[in-house]
């Protein structure tokens, strides 16, 4: 249903060090910039893309805006959250753990990147 | 593995954006992504809607925080099968309270790119992405 996300930063490099650590725990092999400079993670049919904003402003992170990755462990999960914390991001929400919601449950974990944009990675439990 | 009931069917489990006016945003996104297959599933609590194909992978919410939506830099992109699709996306979405930022047409920065922008009621930022 996506295509893709792109996601703003403010320092390219911190950025990389982030991305290619957590993508990394996906499978996503390290990211050069592209002929804009950008980023580009490509998984399972889609693309993760940082990048400096276009209008040449700040990159801000989207209030209310969060970036979901489907994963395959609970594992992958845990991974995910201490590389990404390892790299120049922050752990958010409550820690990696089970949340259970109306219709299933899941492993998941939540960290901001390097720029404050919110991520969360998720493992359907099975039912 | 469990099949996902929460899944974009991509890397994407899910995304969030943040509205102002929810009736102003579930409005928008009623409009410009009908055309892509993806429809309004609903409320999801007091201060959430739920978008998706066959199971929720877009939620339009209001902030956690209470504050407005806000943002640079960020681009949630859905995923058009056609041109034609892409053209209705941006269409639909110019006449239900979005405003341009990229009409639809082709991307020349890669081979067979077409797409077309749109800000959301709140100013977030959407496309709609195909390849030909």
């Amino acid at each position: 249903m996506f295509r893709s996300v792109v996601l703003g930063s403010n320092d390219i490099e911190q950025s990389k060090r982030f991305y290619d650590a957590v993508m990394g725990v996906l499978g996503c092999p390290p990211a050069e910039p592209n002929w804009r400079g950008a980023l580009a993670y490509r998984n399972k049919g889609a693309g993760l893309m940082i990048s400096k904003p276009i209008n040449g402003q700040p990159a801000s992170p989207a209030n209310g805006g969060t970036i979901a990755l489907d994963l395959d462990s609970v594992e992958q999960v845990r991974a995910w959250h201490d590389a990404g914390v390892a790299n120049g991001g922050t752990s958010a929400e409550d820690p990696p753990g089970e949340r259970t919601y109306p219709t299933s449950k899941v492993f998941s974990a939540y960290l901001r990147d390097p720029d404050g944009n919110k991520l969360c990675a998720i493992y359907q439990l099975p039912a | 593995m469990a099949d996902p009931v929460i899944s974009g069917n991509e890397v994407f489990s899910h995304t969030c954006l943040g509205a102002s006016d929810l009736a102003a945003s579930t409005a928008f996104y009623d409009a410009a992504l009908a055309p892509l297959g993806i429809k309004n599933m609903g409320p999801f609590g007091d201060s959430c809607f739920l978008y998706g194909k066959d199971k929720p992978a877009f939620l339009v919410l209001k902030p956690g925080n209470g504050e407005a939506p806000s943002g640079n830099g960020v681009t949630i992109g859905f995923a058009a099968a056609t041109p034609a699709e892409v053209d209705a996306f941006h269409a639909a979405g110019l006449g239900a309270g979005g405003t341009d930022e990229g009409a639809a047409g082709a991307r020349g920065h890669l081979p067979g790119a077409y797409a077309g922008y749109l800000r959301d009621p709140a100013g977030n930022k959407v496309c709609a992405y195909t390849f030909v």
